[in-house]
This record gives C-alpha cells, structure tokens and sequence, in this order.
C-alpha cells in the first residue's frame, strides 16, 4: 500500500498520457510492462460501430435560465426559493444528518443561454454570469453570502431578511437565480451555511472567520463542518 | 464527419492497452475490462468530431471509462453485499492506495465503492486507482478540493465501519467455530 500521491509521482493518468505520446517525460518501467502485457481484443470495426449507434445520447444540459430569476452584482433579485424558510437551529454537530459526505457548491457558466460546466481553476471576467449549484448533505435551509478580495460581504440568499431559505435535501440542485460577476478586487468567495438559524449569524461568522485567515481560514471552515460549502471564483 | 475505420484502428492500436489496464484495475477481470473498451472506442466513434478537438483525448477517453465502470460497479451491488471476507479495517485517517498488482486490495475497495454514490465513487476511482492527486480529481470530478477531501473523508468513515462489522462477523465465526472464516 501507497500513501495518496500528493504530487511526487506521476499518476497512472500521466504515465498512460506518456506511453501514447500525448506527453513527454519520463516512463516507469513497470507501468510501460504492464500495459505491454495487456491482451486487448483485436479491433472490431463493424462491432464498435454498431454500438456506438446503439448508445443513447445523454441528457441535454440544463434550460437556459429565464430573464426574470437572474440576479445582478451587487443587487440581487429575489427569486422563487426564498418563498418560505424554516427558522432551524445552528447544529453545533450536525454530523448525524449528513448524507453522502457533506454540503458542497459548484456552477455553470451561462454562455449565449447555454449553461456549460464552471472550471474553478479557471479565471472569469466581470460581466460572467454563473449559475451556482449545491447538494445540501440533507439539510433543508440554507444561507449564501459572498465575500470578495477585501473582505466586503453580500448576502444572496436570503436576498431580504435574515431567514434561511428552503432547498431541496435530496442531490445536486441549481440555484433559481443566476450572478454576474462584478469588477470588486480579488476572488468571490461563495460561502453557502445549511441548516443555520440565521443569516445574520452565518454573516457574522464569515466575517469572523475571514477576519481570522482570510481565504484559507474559510476553506479550512468548509473542511472541518460538512453542512458549510465554500466556492472559489477566480476574477481577471 | 463520421470516423473513418483507419482512424479508429489507430487509435484503438494506440489507446487500448492503457484503457483495458486503467478498467481491469477497477472492475477486476479482462471480460469486464474489454467491455470497458469496447464501449469507449463505441463512444469515440459517436462523439468523433468533439473528441478530435480535445487537447488530451485519453483523458476524455478515461471520462467515459469512468462512467462505464461506475455503472459496473452499481449493477454489482448486489452481489458484492454478499462478500463477508474482508477483514482488514483501512487504518487511521489517512488513506492508503491500494497498489495496482495488489489484488485484495482493490476488490476491498470494490466492496466498498458499491454504496457510495456516483460523485464519490468518481473521486475514489480516480484516487485510489488512478494515483490522481486530490487537485486532479478535483478538476477531473469538477468539484473543489475541500469538496473532495469532505467526500473522501466521509468514504473512509463509512469504510472503517463496513470493515469494522466485518472484522466483527469473522472474530465471530472464529470464535464459534475456533477457525478463521
């Protein structure tokens, strides 16, 4: 048994990516005599072509967002999910209610209405619109602020008041309301609090916790409590 | 523009070998793995134009074997609940990788993949079999590293207790029978 690589050894990826030639360095014998002993099936034209037209196509990505559930930087527009809301108390250790492994954001970048798939490596221009989506680790409510490069917080949802809003415990959900990015310094950190008792409380806490360590601090809060996701968007 | 067959040819020639290893390490046998394969050059074939304009198409192509051996792995379910001779527990909070000539291992793993959910059954695959570091798997599974090391966390929690219950059921069966199961 190996510990998990941390970056000190080629992955199986990159050494399979160097044995065809897709990149260059250096190859590890015992990888290349591996692949060498492989016995693959002789190459069958006619049935790989009849199944790939027996494939099914995936599904189409999710509809374009309508105009009226889109939410602009630094004025967010209400939109359908902050409807009704729970008020839940903060669970201090909430471990019990968690499904499959905790809370956690991502998103899409609306391109010409088409939503493709946020690369968080990536850097996005001011005027981006994202489209944010999160699994709620069965939780029911939840709170999502912001915070930009020098610490200034917006509070998205709830867009008015302090309640937390419903959200759908079950799987990954899209949020009904789309952000474009502003031109505020440094990266939009997206905080999303679930199960919380307020969004007062969850703004105090960001800005505590911001206060403390800035972005590290907020993603070590993400690592330690599964009912709390952190979202990273780089801006140029 | 459709494949041509000398275009598949080569690249089948090229990537096959790599793919059939890559899905036999997951799935456990050459019968699963060559199926694995099969349905990827079937994928390429389908997808032709996108896949010609990808920078890495093995990396593509490792994105289709993925889904077609998490869905391997889900149809074992059943029958992979039915495995009771597990008895190692993973140990401590960091994780272990199995090695890919470690048989035992990497049907330990198996057992435990089939009731993890997709997500984590992508990034499992990716770190345990791939040897991907978290920030690759991350960026392969389009999720954040703290995402990530929640979900993995949460694996090797539920994993200790899986195997903790199996470790439990063999002292058992030792204990009734004075063997070891």
């Amino acid at each position: 048994m190996r510990a998990l690589n941390q970056g000190e050894r080629p992955s199986q990826l990159e050494l399979g990516r160097r044995l065809v030639g897709e990149v260059e360095g250096p190859m590890d014998p015992d990888y290349a005599r591996r692949v060498a002993s492989v016995v693959v099936e002789p190459f069958d034209w006619e049935a790989i072509r009849a199944r790939s037209e027996r494939l099914v196509d995936p599904p189409p990505p999710p509809a374009p967002v309508p105009w009226w559930r889109r939410l602009h930087v630094p004025v967010l527009v209400p939109a359908f999910a902050a409807a009704a809301a729970a008020v839940v108390l903060l669970q201090p250790d909430a471990g019990n209610r968690v499904k499959g492994g905790g809370a956690d954001l991502g998103f899409y970048v609306l391109r010409d209405g088409t939503p493709l798939l946020g690369d968080p490596d990536l850097a996005w221009p001011a005027g981006e619109r994202l489209q944010l989506n999160y699994t709620s680790a069965g939780a029911v409510t939840m709170v999502l602020l912001s915070v930009d490069g020098v610490g200034r917080v917006s509070r998205w949802f709830p867009a008015e008041g302090s309640e937390p809003v419903p959200v759908v415990p079950g799987g990954r959900h899209v949020l009904d309301a789309s952000i474009i990015l502003d031109d505020a310094p440094g990266p939009e950190v997206f905080v999303a609090a679930f199960d919380v008792e307020s969004a007062d409380e969850v703004e105090r806490r960001v800005l505590e916790v911001w206060g403390r360590g800035g972005l590290e601090a907020l993603l070590d809060w993400d690592g330690d409590d599964p009912l709390v996701a952190t979202l990273v968007i780089e801006k140029r | 523009m459709p494949v041509s067959e000398g275009d598949l040819r080569e690249l089948y020639v090229r990537y096959a070998p790599v793919l059939h290893l890559r899905a036999r390490s997951i799935l456990g046998t050459d019968e699963d793995a060559a199926d694995a394969v099969q349905e990827t050059f079937a994928r390429v074939a389908r997808s032709w134009d996108q896949f010609r304009s990808e920078a890495s198409p093995l990396t593509w192509m490792y994105q289709i074997n993925t889904n077609w051996c998490l869905n391997q792995l889900r149809n074992r379910r059943g029958h992979h609940r039915k495995h009771e001779d597990q008895r190692h527990e993973i140990a401590g909070a960091e994780a272990l990788t199995p090695s890919m000539a470690d048989g035992l291992d990497a049907e330990r793993i198996r057992v435990l993949l089939a009731d993890a959910d997709d997500e984590t059954r992508r990034i499992v695959i990716h770190l345990y079999f791939d040897d991907l570091t978290r920030e690759d798997t991350a960026r392969l599974v389009g999720i954040s590293v703290p995402t990530l090391r929640k979900r993995h966390e949460a694996f090797l929690r539920r994993a200790r207790v899986v195997l903790g219950v199996l470790v439990a059921a063999g002292l058992l069966v030792q204990a009734w029978y004075g063997v070891a199961p």
